[in-house]
């Protein structure tokens, strides 16, 4: 078969561009190919994951746990949750002590004096001081230095205390009268944790005491000596 | 984009209608050409290439024509996409011709209808008869002239399918290539397609086709 030069000249032409068609489509393929692994491997990110999305599928997994919450704490009853908390707390602490405190096993104690004791010795000192400013009607009626005094008497040691904290808040200015006033509140603080059978906290308060320039301060040796 | 702009596409070298129906047709083919011919998924992208390919082909010798076509450009490279698929199945040299391109009895036709499948004619069938050695001719050596310019190389490769297939301007080919101006480029293009041409005469001769 006879093939002139221009028909040859178009067919070599249109092979020309098979082949750049060809060279291109391979082309194509690796980009498509590239997209599909970038958009697999970044789903999060390369996925183009937008802000709001995220914040979207935030809401949804918090409305998911809110709900299952609600559900629970419809359904059980209140008494069921305090004494799984208490069984809880009882077991942590167990499980804390196992571990962390490795406590002997604890011996009773045996005291030389007993707290009833101990505060029939402090009682004459208290009421001096209580009478003093009775006496001296130096605090005004709103002074909580007053119903601390009361409580004390009555033996209500714990609201006392709270009570004589809030003194101190009032006397902690530097003046003389106030200091002499901060004495009188430490040491019956130091009563107060006696009252309360806190012999470790009143016996580092009296030996505080003891050691400084407080008026009570051999009262309060005696009292620290005496709770061997 | 309508059959019509996908050939005007092939013809204009508009690369980007051109990829756009690459990357659309790729599933529809696949799915086709597997279904039908049970082709090796290895072979599917070569498959798939060669079609796209032989398809550029039928346009730009205008055995496909915005006029002339009958069916749709997808259903038609699906029809070519399984006859590569049968080439690449069987090793084309141990198919008889028959089974490689339709028959021209009428009962076959029918059985093309039913399928849906318009295959091109060859141009110059002014009666209407499907001249089928005609026919193998032209595919075979558009077959043959292809593989060799496979084989070319620089400078002409990047040249020619500067100019030709990426429709690039002389000046920037030559910007691009290292030329000195595009007149150098231009004469380097020229003395390449010569080149090629006396190449493929050669070949071609080798064949059994004459010049």
């Amino acid at each position: 078969m006879n093939i002139d030069n221009k028909q040859l000249e178009r067919e070599i032409e249109n092979a020309i561009r098979a082949r750049g068609l060809k060279e291109q489509m391979l082309q194509w393929d690796k980009e498509a190919k590239g997209e599909r692994r970038e958009v697999k491997g970044n789903e999060a990110s390369e996925q183009k994951i937008t802000p709001w999305r995220k914040i979207r599928r935030t809401i949804y997994s918090l409305s998911a746990v809110a709900a299952v919450a609600a559900i629970l704490i419809v359904a059980i009853p209140t008494s069921t949750w305090h004494s799984t908390y208490h069984q809880l707390a009882r077991w942590g602490y167990r499980q804390y002590a196992h571990f962390f405190l490795k406590q002997q096993p604890k011996q009773p104690v045996v005291y030389e004096h007993t707290i009833t004791e101990l505060m029939a010795m402090a009682e004459p000192s208290v009421k001096n001081i209580v009478d003093s400013y009775y006496e001296l009607e130096i605090l005004g009626h709103e002074n909580p230095m007053n119903e601390a005094f009361w409580l004390i008497i009555k033996g209500n040691y714990d609201m006392a205390q709270l009570l004589l904290s809030d003194a101190k808040e009032i006397y902690n200015e530097p003046q003389q009268f106030n200091q002499s006033i901060l004495y009188d509140i430490e040491y019956l603080e130091a009563i107060c944790y006696l009252g309360q059978n806190q012999r470790k906290n009143a016996l580092n308060r009296l030996t505080a005491i003891a050691n400084s320039d407080s008026p009570h301060k051999d009262l309060a040796a005696t009292l620290a000596a005496e709770m061997k | 984009m309508t059959d019509k702009e996908i050939i005007q596409s092939f013809i204009d070298n508009n690369q980007r209608g051109i990829r756009e129906v690459y990357y659309a047709w790729r599933v529809p083919f696949e799915q086709s050409v597997s279904y039908r011919t049970q082709l090796d998924v290895d072979y599917m992208d070569d498959a798939y290439q060669e079609a796209f390919i032989r398809l550029q082909q039928h346009i730009l010798t205008e055995r496909l024509t915005a006029d002339n076509i009958q069916r749709s450009l997808l259903a038609y490279i699906k029809e070519i996409g399984y006859f590569v698929a049968m080439e690449i199945i069987n090793k084309r040299r141990e198919l008889p011709i028959s089974q490689l391109y339709p028959s021209t009895d009428d009962e076959d036709e029918v059985q093309h209808e039913e399928r849906g499948f318009e295959y091109v004619e060859p141009v110059g069938d002014s009666d209407g008869t499907f001249n089928l050695s005609k026919h193998l001719d032209t595919e075979e050596r558009e077959h043959i002239i292809r593989s060799l310019v496979e084989q070319l190389g620089a400078p002409c490769a990047p040249l020619l399918i500067g100019f030709l297939w990426e429709n690039k301007s002389m000046s920037n080919l030559a910007q691009e290539l290292g030329y000195s101006n595009a007149d150098s480029a231009k004469t380097q293009k020229s003395k390449c397609m010569n080149k090629v041409k006396t190449f493929v005469k050669h070949k071609l001769i080798e064949y059994g086709y004459e010049y």
